[in-house]
């Protein structure tokens, strides 16, 4: 079963410009129901709210990073099945280990190509 | 024998290291003893020594380098992120014109552009990454400020020396901080490829 394009994805991340890219790309894949925050607390805010079907984070971010909300998401009952997928440039070893030990969908480290954004997205929402 | 200075209190603000030294030497300078003379060469040497470094640590002008040149640095670091940001979101207007104009052309020039288009969002990217690297910088000249606070305000005092190099320690990040070290150096940052490995093996 395809992916279904209008479902609701959720942006987190601080950086403006990496916002602005990351909802381009997500729009040349045909996603259009787009929606951002800026750190983990405002997502968790927007996620409480109203039902989303895709989270895509950073991690770095303040007050509350993307960590931090892949925690708090996995360990809210309503939330925890969320797929989340984050993406970012901390690549060492302890950080995929310890995201992936959260409940991460996968993981995508910055800067990343089109290619493999879709690839992951496949990989955690099924094929286009 | 000419009286001893005064030996200060444990944790007393008071002379400097050099001056206590030079008291010491005048008090002693009188006594004739081989030890005595021998003890005063080495108080002599050891005044000239701290003497030699006040001077080296005053030349290097760490006020001037504390409240000019390292706020300058930064100021100067967050320009060029802002700078960056400017300049990558005029080229993603122009893009983001492009690909309209593209939606009214046929399907073969319409794709191309589009694909075109994409590798520029993609390349823009390197904001993002270059802007976390530079707030990397600016953290370690915070850092060297603090340092260099320390050692202005222990100048001269060498049980306050001491008290800094406590205060001076930054202490290690634990927890989820110890996570947040930012984009690795080229060469050491991991490729997707190799994300996807250890990934999969966790």
């Amino acid at each position: 079963m395809a992916v279904d394009k209008n479902m609701r994805v959720l942006i987190v991340e601080d950086y403006k410009t990496m916002l602005r890219i990351l909802r381009n790309l997500l729009n040349q894949l045909g996603f259009k129901n787009i929606e951002e925050a800026s750190d983990g607390s405002e997502a968790l805010h927007k996620l409480k709210a109203a039902p989303f079907d895709l989270v895509i984070a950073d991690w770095n971010m303040e007050p509350m990073t993307g960590f931090q909300l892949l925690k708090e998401v996995r360990a809210d009952e309503k939330l925890k099945k969320m797929p989340f997928i984050m993406v970012t440039a901390e690549s060492k070893t302890e950080n995929v280990v310890a995201a992936k030990q959260a409940g991460v969908s996968n993981y995508i480290v910055k800067p990343f190509s089109t290619e493999t954004l879709k690839a992951k997205l496949t990989s955690v929402l099924g094929p286009f | 024998m000419k009286p001893t200075p005064t030996i200060r209190p444990a944790g007393a603000k008071s002379q400097p290291t050099s001056a206590f030294v030079q008291g010491l030497i005048a008090a002693l300078d009188g006594d004739r003893n081989v030890t005595v003379k021998t003890l005063i060469v080495a108080l002599q040497a050891m005044s000239a020594y701290i003497q030699k470094v006040r001077q080296d640590v005053a030349a290097s002008e760490p006020m001037t380098l504390r409240t000019h040149h390292l706020p300058a640095a930064a100021n100067e670091l967050e320009a060029v992120v802002q700078a960056t940001a400017q300049a990558t979101h005029a080229i993603m207007d122009a893009a983001e014109a492009i690909q309209t104009i593209a939606l009214t052309l046929d399907d073969d020039p319409q794709q191309m552009l589009v694909q075109e288009t994409t590798r520029i969002f993609e390349a823009c990217t390197f904001q993002d990454i270059t802007g976390q690297r530079v707030t990397k910088v600016v953290h370690a000249l915070d850092v060297i400020e603090q340092k260099l606070d320390v050692l202005i305000r222990s100048f001269g005092d060498a049980i306050e020396q001491e008290a800094a190099k406590e205060t001076a320690v930054d202490p290690a990040p634990e927890g989820d901080a110890a996570l947040l070290s930012g984009p690795q150096l080229p060469g050491l940052a991991k490729t997707q490829d190799e994300i996807d490995a250890l990934f999969d093996s966790v």
